[in-house]
């Protein structure tokens, strides 16, 4: 008996067949994720005037733009991740699609690995990809119009995964800060994966109207949770109680979220397929 | 070699289930006809061969598999074409192409004379066509794939007149290929002579599993107007030439079946039905 479980020779034909009957879909999302981060990167400084400002110190050594790439990265990583996890399961929204889906003779592995190179991992190294183009046709479009003196340049790997701190100061920074900043870096992109998982396995339980259905979810959970929270406080906290100490470091504990949302992640993409492999023609609740 | 056993399955808890303690067991090829009202559960025990459904009791197997794991080597030897059919915008040969990769025994040769006795040209855009072409190329693509059980609910639903009489020729063909083709249909007169089984499902369970051959061994058909036949048939109702009959078949002439009236009488009056098939015995 041939590999039940996954074989690269079905892997790649679901991958093929995959891409060739969303290829439209495909295609309009990469544009749009190629043209968001152009439009930004180009349109801002237009509008609001960056490469006219006055030669500050500050801005002679960092370009004003870096650290609004910087913010419209981290917002659009938050949007892609959540509207590319909610089409995770695209395949289960209508009932044809379904019924051609689950026969297929491809494992429910190989269907599953093949989205996530498809909706994940593709799409994480386009939307990468397209906002250093984004931020290199800035650069093409602008040098030699800013104010005499006013720094203008690429935005750098380095400057953009530790949220800017990378990013030239005027004055000597303590590099010790540095690493601060990446391990907020990394607690905030984790927390994007987090997000993205969550909003997957919400198109494995919601196949239709996914994305409305998981934020109004997400919007519920934390109303409940935070009511919750503000109960507890009223019922523990009142008094004279003594409030708990809290001795973590920051750095300590900014990387046990990081680990949270990243063991949290690997659960919900783990319930995600096991739903997706239980998947019926017909939703039965 | 499909089993199915002892199923039980209802969509839903509150809801009365659609099969109850079903069983069916295919093991010969041919074509099976599937035939029952309105909400019997005909799709739905189709679904259930499938793996597209899982049974609240009970199992279904296929060459020893269960079809619920929907394991590549069982699915890459079943195919259902549904009755409602969606194809991605693209041409045919490009569809062929991509989708043939996942059947062992898909052949391309047959394809296209599958096509050709349909009509149908292999560039069309098969994400444009309309519902009636759609299913002539899923048909087409399913006879293609040469899988060993092939499920096809409502086959002949938005074919013309031209494309039922190829339906009719393409299954008649595949006799010889020891292939399982379990036909679900309420259009009886498109598929009555292509049968070599029927099948009858009511109220959540098999009214009448008996094939063809046995069924003309033990009863005639006739459309007369004679009073004298008309009294002694087992089964009438009237017809625009006078009346439909059923009759005990007592001197081995064989007729054509027509299974319209034997799922009335299967509907009407099941004890008596399978009383003559388990005297008969």
């Amino acid at each position: 008996m041939a590999n039940q479980i996954f074989s690269p020779l079905r892997f790649s034909a679901f991958l093929k067949k995959h891409f060739y009957d969303m290829r439209s879909q495909l295609a309009v999302c990469a544009v749009i994720i190629l043209l968001l981060p152009i439009l930004f990167c180009v349109g801002i400084p237009a509008l609001r005037h960056c490469y006219s400002y006055p030669p500050y110190p500050h801005l002679m050594v960092a370009d004003p733009m870096w650290g609004n790439e910087i913010l419209f990265f981290m917002f659009f990583s938050i949007v892609i991740a959540a509207v590319l996890g909610s089409g995770f399961y695209a395949d289960l929204k209508k009932k044809t699609s379904r019924i051609a889906t689950l026969t297929n003779p491809a494992s429910q592995l190989e269907k599953f690995a093949t989205y996530f190179c498809i909706y994940i991992l593709m799409f994480a190294v386009l939307a990468i990809a397209a906002f250093f183009l984004a931020d290199a046709i800035r650069v093409w479009v602008y040098s030699g119009t800013q104010t005499p003196g006013l720094k203008i340049g690429y935005l750098t790997p380095k400057m953009l995964f530790t949220m800017g701190a990378a990013i030239p100061k005027p004055d000597n920074i303590d590099p010790s800060l540095a690493d601060l900043d990446l391990i907020k870096s990394v607690m905030v992109f984790s927390m994007v994966i987090l997000l993205q998982a969550v909003y997957a396995l919400g198109c494995a339980v919601w196949p239709k109207n996914s994305f409305l259905k998981t934020t109004a979810f997400l919007f519920a959970m934390n109303m409940v949770s935070g009511y919750l929270l503000f109960l507890g406080f009223q019922t523990f906290l009142t008094n004279g109680a003594v409030v708990p100490r809290f001795d973590m470091e920051a750095n300590e504990f900014t990387c046990c979220i990081a680990v949270i949302s990243i063991v949290l992640a690997i659960v919900l993409w783990v319930i995600g397929y096991m739903r997706f492999r239980e998947s019926e023609v017909v939703e039965r609740w | 070699m499909l089993k199915v056993n002892d199923i039980t399955f209802s969509y839903s808890r509150r809801r009365k289930p659609v099969l109850e303690n079903f069983s069916l067991s295919i093991s010969e090829g041919g074509v099976y006809g599937l035939l029952g009202s309105n909400g019997a559960g005909k799709s739905t025990l189709l679904y259930l061969i499938t793996g597209l459904l899982t049974p609240d009791s009970g199992s279904v197997s296929y060459n020893g598999l269960n079809t619920r794991r929907r394991l590549p080597e069982s699915m890459a030897d079943l195919f259902i074409v549904p009755e409602e059919i969606d194809f991605p915008s693209m041409s045919l040969m490009k569809y062929a192409e991509i989708n043939g990769a996942f059947y062992p025994n898909f052949s391309m040769e047959q394809l296209l004379d599958n096509l050709a006795l349909f009509e149908i040209t292999p560039q069309m855009n098969i994400g444009r066509l309309s519902m009636g072409q759609k299913k002539k190329v899923a048909l087409s693509f399913a006879m293609a794939c040469n899988t060993r059980l092939l499920l096809l609910d409502e086959p002949t639903n938005g074919l013309d007149i031209p494309g039922k009489a190829a339906f009719r020729r393409f299954i008649a063909a595949s006799e010889s290929t020891g292939r399982i083709i379990i036909i679900s249909t309420h259009q009886v007169r498109d598929v009555a002579q292509i049968l070599d089984h029927v099948l009858i499902i009511d109220n959540r369970r098999v009214l009448f599993d008996h094939s063809t051959r046995e069924i003309q061994s033990r009863l005639k058909f006739l459309d007369t107007v004679n009073p004298a036949l008309i009294d002694r048939a087992i089964y009438a109702t009237s017809s625009p030439i006078g009346s439909s009959i059923i009759l005990p078949n007592t001197d081995g002439e064989d007729t054509e079946i027509n299974l319209e009236l034997l799922f009335n009488f299967a509907h009407e009056e099941p004890e008596t039905l399978s009383g003559i098939f388990d005297k008969s015995r």
